[in-house]
């Protein structure tokens, strides 16, 4: 084809070597679905990940408010700090959170070496914010128990995704194009 | 950079507004829920269900919203489509964990023994509901150069 339609359809084309971004989209949503299904169904089959889960959460929270100055202890999955009682369930570790992020960068087009980095960063990352978020909580349970809902509802939900959407946005912008063969 | 400020702002501003409408919200999946278990001769009653919809709709609208360089007429036919495949996603996932947590051992995935199994399977509401609809639907506009960036080159 040539002429002025040739023209159009060769900048609709994607150029070569480069797949169009809506097809790498489109390849990736789909990727992550199947990658999601499968670690939901393994996690069903997990209960001593999520107690595991669970005991580092309150050892690590206990450590950090204890290193931050407070007094804090932890029995099984609850947690008291400067008398503020706290119960931690699976709900409250990071791990789906963790899940979501390690299968967008293990199913996003990048070389094993980003792969490797953006797992670790991920996990580091979001392990560090949860425990923050759950530190943001105690003052509102101790000075506006009435607000907890609706800062839990806030912190766990929206700015939780938003977390994993910054580090994930993060580590994209830290790829660099492969030498061309 | 710039999307993901205004989606924060935008996520935030729609925070509260989904957390006072979350109770009637999620009582109509769970309604949908029920007449689709209903269609399959299943009869269930779901006194109360958490979710933590419409967070994930409110995620999705400020996605949206924050999309600037995809048109006015895309972003809003993106936003109807979205959500009511979110509200499908929903609905669901809610069939879904029912039949996980109270169906026959013995057919198919077998019974989930525990409650965090039902929330591995709910947790798929607000963890990927939102990003996978809006990444088909206006993601390119947002994404292209990370995402040419991120294609392997040949």
């Amino acid at each position: 084809v040539s002429g002025p339609a040739g023209k159009r359809a060769a900048r609709r084309a994607p150029r070569p070597g480069r797949r169009a971004p809506r097809q790498i989209l489109i390849g990736f949503v789909i990727r992550f679905a199947v990658g999601w299904i499968v670690s939901v169904l393994l996690l069903t089959r997990a209960p001593r990940l999520e107690r595991l889960a669970v005991e580092t959460t309150v050892a690590q929270l206990t450590g950090t408010a204890r290193v931050l100055g407070f007094s804090a202890t932890g029995v099984g999955n609850r947690v008291l700090v400067e008398g503020v009682p706290l119960r931690i369930g699976p709900d409250c570790t990071p791990t789906l959170p963790i899940v979501t992020l390690w299968l967008a960068v293990l199913t996003f087009p990048a070389t094993w070496r980003m792969r490797i980095l953006g797992l670790a960063l991920s996990a580091t990352l979001l392990w560090i914010y949860n425990l923050a978020r759950i530190l943001a909580l105690l003052p509102v349970l101790r000075w506006k128990p009435g607000w907890f809902s609706v800062a839990h509802s806030y912190l766990w939900q929206t700015a939780t995704l938003l977390a994993i959407l910054g580090i994930f946005i993060l580590w994209l912008r830290m790829q660099r194009p492969r030498p061309a063969a | 950079v710039t999307w993901f400020l205004r989606c924060t702002l935008w996520a935030s501003g729609l925070a509260a507004p989904c957390w006072l409408l979350s109770s009637g919200y999620q009582d109509v999946v769970a309604s949908a829920a029920e007449a689709v278990l209903a269609a399959f001769g299943e009869v269930v009653r779901i006194r109360e269900i958490e979710i933590m919809s419409p967070h994930d709709l409110g995620m999705f609208v400020a996605m949206c919203l924050s999309s600037r360089n995809a048109p006015w007429r895309e972003r809003r036919r993106a936003m109807l489509v979205g959500a009511a495949a979110l509200f499908v996603i929903e609905v669901l996932t809610v069939v879904l964990s029912i039949v996980l947590a109270f169906g026959d051992p013995a057919g198919g995935f077998g019974r989930v023994q525990t409650a965090a199994g039902v929330s591995a399977v709910l947790a798929t509401i607000p963890w990927v509901g939102a990003v996978l609809v809006w990444l088909p639907l206006l993601g390119h506009h947002e994404l292209p150069p990370m995402v040419s960036v991120a294609a392997p080159a040949k």
